[in-house]
């Protein structure tokens, strides 16, 4: 038998999956967003001060090392999302990845900016706009999918081949993360801190 | 520090200090410390994609 039946992925479209992917992804991102803010705003804004400015020095200091050629070793649950998902269904194993990823703290974060995401949703204390600003990584994350699917078909690649591009220019992918952590920390800073 | 590394270092204190003088100066400024936030949301999920 097939490794799709096997794992019951056969049978339902790639497009079914994606959007159910993409809307899990966006869906739980927006709610952990808004679980943040509404635990931001029990924190007074002087506290919520003192630690966003706390948190924009070390971000300045990470983001300067990682430009650097040691960087610092990322603080991550280092795997993927668990392969058992893929037996309880298509359109189930694409909700439940979807939803993983779009909060992304449960499997590989790969940068440190990453936590710039669930930080500020807390730190701006406002229940809106943690899930607007979680919902916005959770929405990128979740249908961006539709880029891979539809840009190697565009570019006449195979999605192999698209696939390993992408893998091959994470050393870009770390230093422009890095320097964007490194700006937002020093704006951060004299905006609220300095 | 590669030539690249000091370049970007550079970009990343310039544009970090023009972003932070906005953000403080201008009577929006929370608005803009929400969009560099947002921009900074964005970009980690398109750089994730280049995860293994």
């Amino acid at each position: 038998m097939h490794a799709a039946h096997q794992r019951n992925q056969a049978g339902t479209s790639w497009i079914a999956k994606a959007v159910v992917f993409a809307l899990a992804a966006t869906l739980a991102s927006v709610l952990a967003g808004w679980v943040l803010g509404f635990a931001g705003e029990a924190i007074s804004f002087n506290a919520r001060v003192a630690v966003a400015s706390l948190l924009a020095v070390i971000a300045i200091g990470i983001g300067a090392l990682e430009l650097g050629p040691r960087p610092p070793r990322l603080l991550q649950w280092d795997g993927e999302t668990p392969q058992r998902w893929m037996n309880a269904g298509a359109l189930r194993w694409a909700s439940l990845n979807g939803a993983a990823l779009g909060i992304g703290a449960t499997s590989r974060i790969g940068f440190w900016l990453w936590y710039a995401i669930p930080c500020s949703a807390f730190l701006l204390g406002d229940p809106l706009l943690g899930a607007l600003l979680y919902g916005i990584y959770g929405c990128v994350r979740g249908w961006s999918v539709w880029a891979f699917l539809l840009l190697p078909r565009r570019l006449g690649i195979g999605g192999d081949a698209f696939g390993v591009w992408l893998v091959t220019h994470g050393e870009w992918s770390r230093l422009v993360a890095a320097t964007q952590l490194l700006a937002m920390g020093i704006a951060v800073a004299i905006a609220i801190g300095l | 520090m590669r030539p690249l590394g000091r370049k970007l270092l550079a970009l990343g204190v310039g544009g970090g200090a023009a972003l932070g003088l906005l953000i403080r100066l201008t009577p929006n400024g929370e608005a803009w410390l929400v969009a560099l936030l947002a921009v900074s949301a964005a970009l980690v999920a398109l750089a994730q994609q280049t995860l293994p």
